[in-house]
């Protein structure tokens, strides 16, 4: 810990990008206290600018509504998406990418096709493919960009694990009388945890990207404000009040830059080559 | 010889088969990958509530059950899952991609009369991405570790986090609302009566706002690899010569160090590709450009599965294509990948 410590007093840009998530993400947990009643209720007369009314910070929309507890609750649905999402694709990635690296052979070339296959169909068309057939939803959004998104995940590991197959480490842990499921995931996986945690933070800005861009189109959840929502909102009101599309655009800027930026800060913790 | 009609042709034909092996493994890879595309569209049509014929009673405004049942038997319906499975490939091979319930046309003309806007708006996001991409990586490298790099570096860091159709919403808002210099969506003006040279300039102007808004992303993405490209190879032996030599600075960093750091974007242009085309599909809904993301997008709202997954075929063939393309450039540039 205090190893990390350390390292991020000498990073700023990556401190930088670990508050601001963690700040993000507390105003996404206390949205309901901080604004307390349905974000999609009028609250004000409508298309007050920034800056113009203390209790309305952000102004309001054409139905009259804060953007302020807008952004607050659309953070909720961008973060658990984000993260849901990001964290099923990882798990699907590393077990196929696992699985292909340490068999090898048939094992290998079948999930390496399939891999193949879910990459070359752009992720997005993929995405709306699933929403028309499932229907829109939280969890079609989720399982949309999961399904979509482990592929890169699985190529990583899959060439880290089946270096790893070939090395010292491996062979002592056979002579020991280890399993390959404890070799893989006691002695391989923590030694890969790093370039899979980069993948990651990727996995998740992209993930918050792609569900901002569907619910722009209107196919994300529609019982929920999401930013993507919003800006489709402030699309028609680009020559009255461009503000309305412009700020919910700046939220998912400023949460994207910080998980980049939180996910350097975390390799470079986890990184034991780095430890003195 | 130079100049001689044939020349041309004939350079083609034996770059062609120098680079034959290339081609060979990019459409062995393809043919498993079109066939398990295949099957995932087939699947998830069948995990959709109601079949096609469900979608032309429903889009005929409800009709008989006997009707239908005799619909379901022409189109192999009734038949267990495998032998429907087979005359899905099969039709697939022939290009039959069904008929759209909604647009009640044949999905592989609604998809090509899209497709050339599409490509089109790929194409110029590319070469957009991969100009400015280049520039500004040699620029940032030839600076590395001073503020212009810096700058360049945060540039890309906050471009890549930005959702493209935002981008697009600002560029609108700027350039066609504000200081009404460029047309706020479209590909072209409707009904001006434009020809030739002046058609071709109009469709331009239409497309430059979309044209930025899709290519920001991969400009992020290769001036970062051809940033590392060219500090990778600042201390190989040939530059070192390069400059022992007295080549000037600046013909070192072009003409040595970027020709060489150019490769790995251009292979990352072939890796971009279906990243690049599922971007056009939102930017073209928000420039309401009338190609393939416009018409996937009203399949979607219509529940046009028959359209849809003509589209993830399609789109794949397109990713294919490129990718294979870009292999044959990375060819025609870099010997070695030839002689691999």
């Amino acid at each position: 810990m205090t190893h990390f410590a350390r390292r991020l007093r000498r990073d700023v840009p990556a401190l930088a990008g670990l508050v601001t998530l963690v700040l993000v993400g507390a105003i996404a947990l206390a949205a309901p206290w901080l604004y307390p009643g349905d974000p999609q209720d009028m609250v004000a007369r409508p298309l007050i600018w920034p800056f113009q009314d203390a209790a309305l910070p952000l102004g309001t929309d054409r139905l009259g509504r804060d953007l302020a507890a807008g952004l607050a609750h659309g953070a909720r649905v961008s973060l658990l998406v984000g993260f849901a999402a990001a964290a099923a694709a990882v798990l699907v990635g590393v077990t196929v990418g696992c699985l292909a690296g340490w068999f090898g052979g048939l094992v290998d070339d079948s999930l390496m096709r399939v891999t193949d296959a879910v990459q070359t169909v752009p992720g997005f068309v993929l995405a709306l493919a699933l929403v028309a057939v499932m229907g829109p939803g939280v969890g079609t959004v989720i399982l949309a960009i999961a399904v979509s998104s482990w592929t890169g995940t699985a190529r990583v590991v899959r060439a880290e694990v089946s270096s790893w197959r070939e090395r010292d480490l491996v062979a002592a842990c056979r002579v020991m009388g280890m399993g390959s499921g404890e070799i893989l995931i006691r002695q391989i996986l923590p030694n890969i945890a790093s370039p899979v945690i980069v993948l990651a933070s990727v996995v998740v800005a992209v993930a918050i990207l792609v569900e901002s861009a569907l619910s722009f189109l209107g196919l994300g959840d529609p019982a929920l404000v999401s930013w993507g929502s919003m800006i489709a909102e402030g699309r028609g009101l680009l020559r009255r009040a461009w503000f309305v599309a412009a700020v919910p655009g700046v939220a998912i800027i400023i949460t994207v830059v910080s998980v980049s930026l939180a996910g350097e800060a975390v390799t470079a913790a986890l990184d034991p080559r780095d430890r003195q | 010889m130079a100049g001689s009609p044939g020349t041309g042709s004939r350079g083609l034909g034996s770059f062609l088969a120098a680079a034959w092996p290339v081609i060979r493994r990019r459409l062995l890879l393809a043919l498993p990958v079109l066939l398990l595309v295949a099957c995932g569209t087939f699947g998830l049509l069948h995990l959709a509530p109601g079949d096609a014929v469900d979608a032309m009673v429903i889009a005929g405004g409800g009709g008989d059950a006997a009707l239908a049942s005799e619909l379901r038997a022409r189109y192999g319906l009734d038949q267990p899952l495998l032998v429907q499975l087979s005359l899905y490939l099969l039709r697939l091979l022939q290009f039959d991609f069904g008929v759209s319930p909604v647009h009640n046309r044949p999905v592989l003309a609604l998809i090509t009369e899209r497709l050339p806007i599409s490509l089109l708006l790929m194409l110029t996001a590319t070469a957009f991405a991969v100009s400015l991409g280049v520039v500004l990586g040699v620029s940032a490298a030839a600076a590395a570790g001073r503020w212009r790099d810096r700058l360049i570096l945060a540039a890309a860091l906050v471009i890549y986090a930005m959702p493209s159709f935002w981008v697009g919403l600002m560029l609108i808002l700027v350039f066609a609302v504000t200081l009404g210099w460029l047309p706020v969506g479209g590909f072209e003006t409707a009904a001006s009566g434009l020809s030739g040279m002046a058609r071709v300039l109009d469709i331009a102007r239409h497309l430059i706002l979309p044209t930025l808004a899709l290519a920001l992303l991969f400009v992020s993405v290769h001036l970062r690899l051809m940033r590392a490209g060219m500090l990778d190879l600042a201390g190989a032996d040939f530059v070192r010569m390069a400059r022992a030599k007295g080549v000037p600075r600046r013909r070192v960093l072009w003409a040595h160090l970027a020709r060489n750091a150019v490769l790995p974007v251009i292979a990352m242009v072939g890796v971009q590709a279906s990243t690049l085309l599922g971007g056009a599909v939102v930017i073209e809904s928000v420039f309401s450009l009338p190609g393939l993301g416009r018409l996937a997008y009203d399949s979607v709202v219509a529940r046009d599965l028959a359209t849809l997954m003509g589209l993830v075929v399609v789109s794949a063939v397109i990713v294919l294509t490129v990718t294979l393309v870009v292999d044959l450039v990375m060819a025609a540039l870099d010997p070695r990948v030839r002689l691999r």
